[in-house]
C-alpha cells in the first residue's frame, strides 16, 4: 500500500530559490507598488537616502494599512490562491510578490503597518535568521519595539498605511565603498524613476490620481503615446469580449522625431529608444506589465517606429494571458493574436506615412536627385545634372577639365555615407545640423591650393 | 417574464455568442448588436440577463449544438438564426461565422419537426 512522506521543502533552500526568481529592482519595486495601489494608496513614496554604511530601500504608502493578524497571515508565502480572480483594481497576483520581491533584493524585509485608529504594528522576515534556524520564524514586534527598526520614523506619517523597509541591500554590490555604493544607488534609482514613471503612467493623473515620489521627488508620468502632443494621431480602436471581461485595444502614432523638443525626445529613450520601443504595450488594471515590442507578430522596421499599439487586460485574464510571478512578461493567447493582427497594420502604416513625408521634403532639392526605379526597385542618390549653378560651373570649364569634375560629382555620389546617416538619423536626427556646416574649412583648403 | 422564456432567450444569445465569438472573442459592434436586437424584441429581459447570458457562455464549455438543442420552437429557431445573423454580420460575416451559422442553419432544418 503507498504511504505518504512529508516533505515539505527545507527553509533553508527554499529561501535561496525565492531569493533568484529573477526579480531586477524595478520589477521587485513596482511589485510593492502594485500592493499598495490594491490598498487604495494616494500617496506612495520612495526613499533610498544616500551616504548610509548599509543602504536601506523604503516604501511607504497610505493605504488601508493592516490589521497585526492580517499582517501576519499576508507575511506567510504564497498566502492568497493564484487561480481565484482578482477583483477589479485589484494588481496582485499570486499573493508572494511582498515576499519574492524583497528577498530577491535584500536579506531583511520588515513590513509596518497602521490600520486607523489602530497603533503601528510591525513584522519581520530576515533571511539570515531563517538559514541559521532552518524555520519559517517570522519576527513580530509590538508596539513599543517600533523604534528599534531602521529606517521607522518614530510616527507613523499617515492617518492609515503600509511601510516597506528593504536592510542589508544584495542589489548593491556588497563590497563597494561607500561612495560606489551611493553612486551605484543612485544610478539604479535614476533608472527606477524612469520605469515607474512609464509603467504607473496611468495612475499618475486624472480623477484617482496617486501621488509617487522617490527622496521626495515627485515623479512625472511618461505616456509612452504622447497623447495630446502635437503630431500625435489615434488610430481605431476596438472592445473585444472574452472569457473573464474584455480586452481594449486601441492604436497611436507618435509625432515624428523631429517635432519632439530635445527634453521630451530623452525622456521617450532618444530616437533610438522610440524605434526600439516600437509595438505592444499591454495594461493589466492599468499597469503597464510589456512596453513595446511586437512579441512575434511582426518585425521592427525603422518605419514602424512611431507605431504603438496599447491593449487593456483585466486581472481576471491573468492565466489566459501566463502572467508571470514578477508581472513583467505574459503571453497572448493565440486566440486573441488574430484580432490583435487587424489592429498592427494601421498605426505601422500611418507610422510610415509620417516617415514618407518627411522624406518627400527632402526629395524636393535641386542638388540631389532620388532614382527609384519600379522595375529593378532600385534606388540611386545623385548629383542633379540639372542644377542651374553646376551648368554655370560647366560653362566656365574647358573640355578636358569637365570630364574631371563629372568623375568627382560620380564619385561623391557613390560615396555618400549613407549607412552612416541612416543610423544617426534614427539615434540622434535633431543633432544633425546640415544648415550649420561649417564653411571656413573649405575656403582654407582652396586658399592654400589657388 | 417567465422563467422558461428568460432560459430560452438566455440560449438564443449563448448560439449567437457562439457563431460570433468563433474565436472566443466577441467585438464591441457584436456585442452591441446582441444587447441591441435582444432589447428590442424582449424589451423586458434587461440588460443584466443579456450580460449574465454572455458569461456563462464564456464560462461553459458547450457546444453551439448542445445550445440549438434546447430551443425547441419555432419562433425561438427563428430569433435565434435572426439574432446571430445580424449580430455576426455586424462587423462583416467571416468565414468561421459564417460556417457556425449556416451548422445552425442546417441544425434546424434538419430538426424542424422536433
Amino acid at each position: 500500500m503507498t504511504k505518504f512522506v512529508d516533505q515539505s521543502p527545507d527553509p533553508k533552500s527554499h529561501i535561496k530559490t525565492l531569493m533568484h526568481i529573477g526579480y531586477t529592482l524595478n520589477s521587485a519595486i513596482s511589485d510593492l507598488i502594485d500592493n499598495s495601489i490594491t490598498a487604495g494608496a494616494k500617496n506612495i513614496e520612495i526613499f533610498a537616502p544616500p551616504g548610509l554604511d548599509s543602504p536601506i530601500i523604503s516604501i511607504i504608502d497610505d493605504g488601508c494599512g493592516m490589521e497585526s493578524e492580517e499582517l501576519i497571515q499576508n507575511m506567510r508565502i504564497g498566502c492568497k490562491d493564484p487561480r481565484i480572480d482578482r477583483e477589479k483594481g485589484d494588481l496582485g497576483r499570486f499573493g508572494s510578490g511582498l515576499k519574492t520581491a524583497s528577498f530577491s533584493q535584500a536579506l531583511q524585509l520588515t513590513v509596518i503597518t497602521k490600520k486607523q485608529g489602530s497603533p503601528p504594528t510591525a513584522a519581520r522576515w530576515d533571511i539570515q535568521e531563517i538559514e541559521r534556524t532552518n524555520s519559517w520564524c517570522l519576527e513580530v514586534f509590538e508596539s513599543h519595539e517600533l523604534s528599534q527598526i531602521e529606517g521607522y520614523a518614530g510616527n507613523f506619517p499617515f492617518p492609515s498605511g503600509t511601510q516597506i523597509i528593504w536592510d542589508k541591500l544584495i542589489c548593491i554590490d556588497e563590497g563597494s565603498h561607500i561612495i560606489d555604493k551611493d553612486k551605484e544607488l543612485a544610478a539604479k534609482i535614476s533608472e527606477l524613476k524612469s520605469h515607474i514613471a512609464l509603467h504607473f503612467h496611468r495612475f499618475m493623473h486624472g480623477a484617482n490620481k496617486r501621488t509617487f515620489s522617490i527622496n521626495r521627488g515627485e515623479i512625472n508620468p511618461i505616456d509612452p503615446f504622447m497623447k495630446g502632443a502635437n503630431g500625435y494621431q489615434e488610430g481605431p480602436s476596438e472592445r473585444l469580449r472574452c472569457k473573464g471581461g474584455h480586452i481594449e485595444i486601441s492604436t497611436h502614432v507618435l509625432p515624428h522625431f523631429n517635432k519632439m523638443d530635445p527634453m521630451t525626445l530623452e525622456r521617450m529613450g532618444g530616437a533610438e529608444g522610440i524605434t526600439q520601443n516600437q509595438g505592444i504595450y499591454i495594461y493589466r488594471e492599468k499597469r503597464l506589465i510589456q512596453a513595446g515590442g511586437w512579441m512575434g507578430m511582426n518585425r521592427n522596421s525603422q518605419l514602424g517606429a512611431l507605431a504603438r499599439v496599447q491593449v487593456d487586460i483585466p486581472a481576471a485574464l491573468d492565466n489566459d494571458w501566463a502572467t508571470d510571478v514578477k508581472k513583467e512578461t505574459l503571453q497572448i493567447p493565440a486566440r486573441v493574436k488574430g484580432g490583435l493582427r487587424k489592429f498592427m497594420a494601421d498605426p505601422v502604416k500611418r507610422s510610415k506615412k509620417v516617415y514618407s513625408y518627411k522624406g518627400k521634403t527632402e526629395t524636393a532639392n535641386e542638388f540631389w536627385k532620388i532614382c527609384e526605379d519600379e522595375n529593378t526597385k532600385k534606388i540611386t542618390y545623385l548629383v542633379d545634372p540639372n542644377n542651374s549653378a553646376l551648368e554655370n560651373i560647366f560653362e566656365r570649364f574647358l573640355e578636358s577639365d569637365k570630364s574631371i569634375l563629372v568623375s568627382y560629382l560620380n564619385e561623391l555620389a557613390k560615396n555618400l555615407p549613407i549607412n552612416h546617416i541612416y543610423e544617426k538619423m534614427a539615434e540622434r536626427p535633431n543633432d544633425i545640423q546640415q544648415d550649420e556646416l561649417d564653411m571656413s574649412i573649405l575656403e582654407s583648403i582652396f586658399k592654400k591650393v589657388f | 417574464m417567465e422563467l422558461e422564456v428568460q432560459d430560452k432567450i438566455s440560449t438564443c444569445i449563448k448560439v449567437a455568442a457562439c457563431i460570433c465569438g468563433k474565436d472566443g472573442l466577441i467585438s464591441e459592434v457584436e456585442e452591441a448588436t446582441i444587447f441591441k436586437i435582444v432589447n428590442e424584441t424582449f424589451p423586458d429581459f434587461g440588460d443584466s440577463k443579456i450580460e449574465e447570458a454572455l458569461v456563462e457562455f464564456f464560462n461553459s464549455k458547450m457546444q453551439i449544438e448542445d445550445y440549438l438543442v434546447h430551443i425547441n420552437d419555432e419562433i425561438f429557431r427563428e430569433f435565434t438564426i435572426i439574432l446571430s445573423k445580424r449580430s455576426a454580420s455586424a462587423d462583416g460575416l467571416n468565414i468561421d461565422e459564417n460556417i457556425a451559422l449556416q451548422k445552425a442553419m442546417i441544425f434546424y432544418t434538419e430538426n424542424a419537426n422536433d
